[in-house]
C-alpha cells in the first residue's frame, strides 16, 4: 500500500467515525424517554439476561484510602459468609488491604486487592473445564458446579485475587453458595449488580469514598466521567488484560 | 380348639389389625408424608411450581437448567430457583426447628426422599439448606454500612483487626 492509498483509507475512517459517532448520538437521543436519564442505574428485569451494554468496574482512590482500615474486607467477608478457619495462610480473602512502601522515599500507599475483573482474563484462557469464565457483562466468575478445584487460574491470575476453599464449610449463605475443592475470588457483588442494588459491599462500607462502583461502558456514569476527568491506572497495564479495576494515585 | 379355629382367630385377628391400620392412616392429621411414609415438612404457599408427579421426576432438570441460566446469564427468576425451593420447603418440624440436610436422621424436605431412594445430595455441600430469615444476626450480612456510619452507631475504621463471627 503506498502513501496515497493510506491517505486514502485514513480518510475513509475519518467519514465512518463521524458517521457511526453522529447516530450513535442520534440514537441515543431516540431512546430518551421524557424523564428517563441514560445515567441512571436501573434494575435489570429478573428474567432479562445480562448483556455486553453493561462493563462493570471499581475505581480506587488510593489517596483517601486509610492505613490500618479493613471496613472493605470486613464488609466483603460479612456480605459472602467468609468466615475465619485457620488463620490468612489457607483462609479466603475477596479484597485484601495492600500497603506498599518506598523504602527510599518513605512514601505509602494504601490500596484494596481484588479479583480485576479483566476484559481479557487469564484466568479463563487456563481453565480447563470451562468453570472460569466472564459474564457479557464484564464480571469474572467462577462456576463452581463445574470447578474441579485444579488451580490453573490462581497460577495464570497475575494479581493473586483468587483463593481456593480448603475446608469443609457450613452455613453458607443463600447469595454466596461456596464449598470445599473450588476456587473462589470477587464476584464484584454479582448478586447485588443483578438486583439492581449499583453498587457493592466493599463500595458501600467505605467510609472514606475509596472505592466506586459503576458502569465503564455509560458515558455518563460517575465512574466514566471521573475517569474521563482524573484518570486511572489499572495494575501490571502492560499485560494488556483491560481490567475492570481502575486505581488512582499509585 | 381345632387347627381349623385357630387358623379362623389368626385371620380375624389379622384383618381387624389391617383394618385399624388403614383407618388410622386414613385419618392420620400429623406431618406429610412421602410416597415412602417418610415424614415431609409442610410446605409454606398453596401449591409448587410446578404439579407434584412432575417435580418428584423432573426437580434436578428444571434446577439443573435453572443453575445455568443464573449463574452465566444472571437471570434470577423466581421459578425453579433452589432458593426458592429451600424458602418454601424448608421449614420448621414439630420442635420448632429447621432440619439440616447433613444431621443425623434429618427430617429435611430434600433429605428424606433422598436417604430414601439412596440418592447422594451434593446442592447442600455449597448451597444453604435453610432460609436466610432462619440465619442467625451475626450469619447475615450488615445492611448499609455506610448509613450506619453516617448515623454514628458505627465509627470508620474501627472495624480493623476484628474477626468476623
Amino acid at each position: 500500500m503506498d502513501h496515497n492509498d493510506m491517505k486514502e483509507t485514513n480518510k475513509i475512517d475519518q467519514y465512518r467515525r463521524k458517521f457511526l459517532g453522529g447516530s450513535a448520538v442520534a440514537a441515543a437521543g431516540l431512546a430518551l424517554a421524557p424523564g428517563v436519564f441514560l445515567h441512571t442505574v436501573q434494575a435489570k428485569p429478573d428474567d432479562e439476561a445480562v448483556s455486553n451494554k453493561n462493563r462493570w468496574g471499581l475505581l480506587i482512590d488510593t489517596t483517601k484510602c486509610a492505613e490500618g482500615c479493613s471496613d472493605c474486607v470486613t464488609a466483603c467477608n460479612n456480605e459472602h459468609g467468609l468466615r475465619e478457619i485457620h488463620g490468612p495462610a489457607t483462609d479466603s480473602q475477596w479484597i485484601r488491604h495492600v500497603t506498599l512502601k518506598n523504602k527510599q522515599t518513605g512514601h505509602q500507599i494504601d490500596m484494596p486487592m481484588m479479583c480485576q475483573h479483566c476484559e481479557k482474563p487469564p484466568c479463563v484462557d487456563v481453565c480447563p473445564t470451562g468453570a472460569s469464565f466472564k459474564r457479557t457483562d464484564g464480571i469474572v466468575l467462577v462456576d463452581k458446579h463445574i470447578c474441579i478445584g485444579c488451580r490453573y487460574c490462581m497460577m495464570a491470575c497475575p494479581y493473586k485475587a483468587r483463593n481456593l476453599v480448603h475446608e469443609v464449610l457450613t452455613d453458607q449463605l443463600p447469595t454466596a453458595p461456596r464449598g470445599k475443592g473450588t476456587v473462589e475470588s470477587c464476584t464484584l457483588c454479582v448478586h447485588k449488580v443483578d438486583r439492581g442494588d449499583g453498587t457493592t459491599a466493599c463500595a458501600e462500607a467505605c467510609t472514606a469514598g475509596v472505592i466506586l462502583f459503576g458502569d465503564l461502558n455509560d458515558k455518563n456514569s460517575e465512574i466514566s466521567q471521573r475517569l474521563a476527568k482524573e484518570g486511572g491506572q489499572q495494575l501490571r497495564a502492560e499485560l494488556g488484560l483491560n481490567t475492570g479495576v481502575r486505581y488512582q494515585g499509585l | 380348639m381345632n387347627t381349623r379355629q385357630i387358623i379362623r382367630l389368626l385371620t380375624a385377628t389379622a384383618i381387624l389389625l389391617w383394618s385399624f391400620n388403614s383407618i388410622a392412616a386414613s385419618q392420620y392429621t400429623g406431618p406429610n408424608r412421602d410416597a415412602n411414609g417418610n415424614i415431609v415438612p409442610t410446605p409454606k404457599g398453596e401449591k409448587c411450581v410446578e404439579p407434584t408427579a412432575d417435580m418428584r421426576a423432573n426437580h434436578m432438570k428444571y434446577l439443573l437448567h435453572k443453575r445455568d441460566k443464573t449463574m452465566h446469564e444472571g437471570i434470577r427468576t423466581k421459578q425453579h430457583s433452589l432458593v426458592q425451593c429451600i424458602n418454601c420447603h424448608a421449614t420448621p418440624g414439630a420442635d420448632g426447628k429447621i432440619s439440616r440436610v447433613f444431621e443425623e436422621d434429618s427430617q429435611h424436605f430434600c433429605s428424606t426422599c433422598h436417604a430414601s431412594a439412596s440418592v447422594k445430595l451434593d446442592c447442600f455441600e455449597c448451597h444453604a439448606d435453610r432460609p436466610v430469615e432462619s440465619f442467625s444476626q451475626s450469619q447475615i450480612p450488615a445492611p448499609n454500612r455506610r448509613s450506619e456510619a453516617v448515623n454514628g452507631s458505627i465509627k470508620p475504621h474501627v472495624a480493623y483487626n476484628r474477626k468476623v463471627q
